[in-house]
C-alpha cells in the first residue's frame, strides 16, 4: 500500500511540472541559447578574429567552459556509481538527479570544443587524421566514450519507471508511444531485474575509471605541454579532484532546486543534503592540499618562467581572477566546517555554539583580505571580491541561514561552483599570456561578447536539458526508492533472528538506529 | 504491444561499438604504415596499446550491456 502511494506521487510528478515560473524560466534559456546560436554563427562567418582569443593566447573562455563542464559531469559518477557500489542506502533519491547532471553536462561540454575550433569541420581532422601520440586524441576518445556511457548509465535505471510511467497513463498520446518505445517491453519479471542488476553493476563499475580518465585526459592535454605551471605530475590527480568538488556542489544546488519546486521534502531530506555537505568538506580538503602543493612548490623551485606566471595570478593582471577563487573557497570552508562538532571534540569550555564564537577567525580573515588588496590597491575587481567577502561573513552570522542544512549547503555549493570557475581561468589564461619565450612578449586575453553569449547559452543549455528531462522523466528513482521501503522489515527480521548477538543489541539501539537511518535515508 | 516493442538501445550501442573498434584499427594501421606518426617507435606502441585496452574496455563493457538490454527485452 504504501508502495502504491509513493509510486503514484512520484511517477505524476512529470506531468504536474509546468507551471507560469517553469515555462517563464524555459523561454527565458530559450532565448538565451537563441542569443548563443546567433553569436556561434556570427563567429562561423567571420572566424576566431570575434574572439578576444590571439596567436598567443590561444584557449580562453571556451576551454575552461569545457573544463568546468566536464568536472560538473563527476557528480553522476561519484554519487551513483561509487555509492551503488559501495552500498550505500541514502543515496537512492539522489541518484536520477546525479546521473542527469553528468549526461547534460558533458553534451554541452562537446560543444564548447566545436566553438573552441572556430572551424567546425575541422573535428574530422582528428578522425581521419588522429596522431596516437596526442593528448587530444586521447581527449576525443575518452570524452566521447565517456558521453555516451553517461547516457547508458541514465537511460538503464530509467527502464522501471518508464514502463511505471506508461502504465500509468490513462490515454494513447504522444507520451505513451514514447514511454512504450522506450521501456523495452519491461514487465518488471525476475529474470529482467536481474539482468538490470547486471547491466547497472557493469556500467557502475566501469565508469568510474572511464570518469577518472577523462579528466586525467583534459588534464593531459594541458600538462603534457611544456609550459610553465601546466608541466606539473599533479594536474592530472588535481583536476580529478577538482571535478568532483564541483560536480557535488552542482548536484547539491540542483537537489534545493527540485525539492522546493516539487515539494519534495519527504524524499530528498535534510540527511541528504547534510551526507552531501560532509563529502563536500572531504573534498575541499583534498582540493586544499592539491593548490598548495602546486603553488607552494612551483614558488620554492623559482623558475623564472614559472615565477613569471605565478606573479601574473597572484599580483598582476589576473589578480582578482586568483584571489577571488581563494575567497570563495576560504567561504566555503567556514560554512561547511561543523563547529558545533568540532567545539565538542576539543572540548572547549563553550556551553552553546555561537555564531559569533567564530569572529576572531573571520577578523582573521579579513586581515588577509586587506593585505591582499594592499598587494595591487588599483585593482577595483579585487576590491568588489573583498567586499563580498565580508558580506558573505555576515551572512554567516545571521542564524536563521545557519540552522538550515539546505541552505548552509547551497550557499557552499554556489561559492564552490563561482571558484572552480575562476580557478579553471587560473590554469587556462594566465600561463599562455606568458610565453616561454620572452621576446615574443606577453600576451592579454580579454573575453569578447560572442564568447560571452556562448558562455551564457552552454550554462543555460544544461539547464535547459534539464528541465525537458524533468518534464517527461522522474527525478527520482521511484523503483529505488521503493525497494529501500520494502528492505526496512527484511532488515528488522535479520537483526532479531541473529541468536549470536548480544541481548542488548537484538532489541536495543541497532534496531532503532538502523531503522531510523533506513526511513531517514 | 509487447509485438511492437522495438529495442532501440542496443543496436545504437553496437554500432558504436563497431565504430570505436573500427577506428581503433585505423589508428594501428596508421601506426604500423607510419602515416602520420613522426615516431612510428615505442611511445607510438604504448599508447596505441593504452588506447586499445580502453576501447577494448569500455566499448566491450557497452557490448556486454547492449546484450543484457537485448535480453530484457525478450524478457529472458
Amino acid at each position: 500500500m504504501q508502495r502504491q502511494v509513493i509510486e503514484g506521487q512520484l511517477a505524476a510528478m512529470p506531468e504536474e511540472i509546468g507551471g507560469k515560473g517553469f515555462w517563464t524560466i524555459f523561454c527565458i534559456l530559450l532565448f538565451i541559447i537563441g542569443a548563443g546560436i546567433c553569436a556561434y554563427l556570427y563567429q562561423v562567418v567571420y572566424g576566431l578574429t570575434v574572439t578576444g582569443l590571439s596567436h598567443t593566447v590561444f584557449w580562453g573562455f571556451y576551454i575552461m567552459n569545457f573544463v568546468f563542464f566536464i568536472g560538473i559531469s563527476h557528480a553522476g559518477t561519484l554519487i551513483s556509481a561509487i555509492l551503488r557500489l559501495t552500498g550505500a542506502e541514502w543515496r537512492r533519491p539522489v541518484t536520477r538527479v546525479a546521473e542527469a547532471i553528468t549526461a547534460f553536462s558533458i553534451m554541452v561540454a562537446g560543444t564548447m570544443i566545436l566553438a573552441d575550433m572556430g572551424r567546425p569541420d575541422r573535428l574530422l581532422n582528428m578522425i581521419s587524421h588522429g596522431r596516437v601520440q596526442s593528448p587530444l586524441l586521447w581527449d576525443l576518445l575518452s570524452v566521447s566514450s565517456y558521453l555516451f556511457s553517461s547516457s547508458v548509465y541514465l537511460f538503464l535505471p530509467l527502464i522501471p519507471d518508464i514502463a511505471l510511467m506508461r502504465d500509468k497513463l490513462t490515454s494513447k498520446g504522444w507520451r505513451w508511444a514514447l514511454y512504450n518505445l522506450l521501456s523495452l517491453n519491461w514487465k518488471g519479471t525476475d529474470v529482467q531485474r536481474a539482468r538490470l542488476e547486471k547491466a547497472i553493476s557493469a556500467m557502475a563499475i566501469m565508469i568510474i575509471p572511464l570518469a577518472v580518465s577523462v579528466h586525467t585526459v583534459v588534464a593531459y592535454v594541458f600538462a603534457m605541454t611544456l609550459r610553465p605551471m601546466w608541466h606539473s605530475t599533479i594536474m592530472g590527480p588535481y583536476f580529478v579532484i577538482g571535478a568532483i568538488f564541483s560536480g557535488l556542489a552542482a548536484l547539491l544546488i540542483v537537489m534545493a532546486i527540485v525539492q522546493k519546486s516539487l515539494r519534495l521534502e519527504g524524499v530528498l531530506k535534510e540527511i541528504h543534503f547534510q551526507y552531501l555537505s560532509n563529502l563536500l568538506l572531504v573534498f575541499f580538503g583534498a582540493w586544499f592540499y592539491g593548490t598548495i602543493c602546486e603553488y607552494l612548490v612551483t614558488g620554492y623551485g623559482g623558475a623564472s618562467a614559472e615565477m613569471r606566471v605565478l606573479s601574473s595570478k597572484m599580483l598582476e593582471e589576473h589578480t582578482w581572477m586568483f584571489w577571488t577563487m581563494i575567497f570563495c573557497m576560504a567561504g566555503t570552508f567556514f560554512i561547511l566546517t561543523p563547529w558545533d562538532w568540532v567545539v565538542k571534540r576539543l572540548r572547549l569550555p563553550v556551553a552553546t555554539v555561537s555564531p559569533w564564537h567564530a569572529f576572531p577567525l573571520m577578523v582573521l580573515g579579513w586581515v588577509g583580505v586587506f593585505m591582499t588588496i594592499s598587494f595591487t590597491p588599483g585593482n577595483p575587481l579585487l576590491w568588489v571580491s573583498g567586499v563580498a567577502y565580508l558580506i558573505l561573513f555576515f551572512l554567516i552570522l545571521v542564524p536563521s541561514l545557519r540552522q538550515s542544512t539546505v541552505s548552509m549547503a547551497v550557499s557552499a555549493s554556489l561559492l564552490v561552483l563561482v571558484g572552480m570557475w575562476l580557478e579553471r581561468y587560473s590554469i587556462v589564461v594566465p600561463t599562455l599570456t606568458r610565453p616561454m619565450l620572452e621576446y615574443i612578449g606577453d600576451g592579454s586575453y580579454t573575453p569578447t561578447w560572442v564568447e560571452i553569449c556562448i558562455t551564457f547559452a552552454g550554462f543555460s543549455a544544461v539547464g535547459l536539458l534539464f528541465m525537458i528531462f524533468s518534464k517527461l522523466f522522474p527525478l527520482i528513482s521511484i523503483w529505488e526508492v521503493c525497494e529501500a521501503e520494502e528492505d526496512i522489515p527484511a532488515i528488522v527480521a535479520k537483526l532479531t533472528d541473529e541468536a549470536t548477538l548480544p541481548a542488548s543489541l537484538q532489541h536495543g539501539s541497532l534496531i532503532n538506529e538502523s531503522l531510523e537511518v533506513k526511513s531517514n535515508g | 504491444m509487447d509485438k511492437k516493442s522495438v529495442n532501440i538501445v542496443s543496436p545504437i550501442i553496437l554500432l558504436a561499438f563497431g565504430a570505436m573498434i573500427s577506428f581503433l584499427i585505423h589508428l594501428t594501421i596508421r601506426g604500423h604504415l607510419g602515416l602520420g606518426i613522426n615516431d612510428p617507435g615505442f611511445l607510438s606502441n604504448i599508447m596505441l596499446g593504452f588506447l586499445g585496452v580502453f576501447i577494448l574496455g569500455v566499448w566491450g563493457t557497452l557490448a556486454y550491456v547492449a546484450f543484457q538490454i537485448h535480453k530484457i527485452c525478450q524478457n529472458k
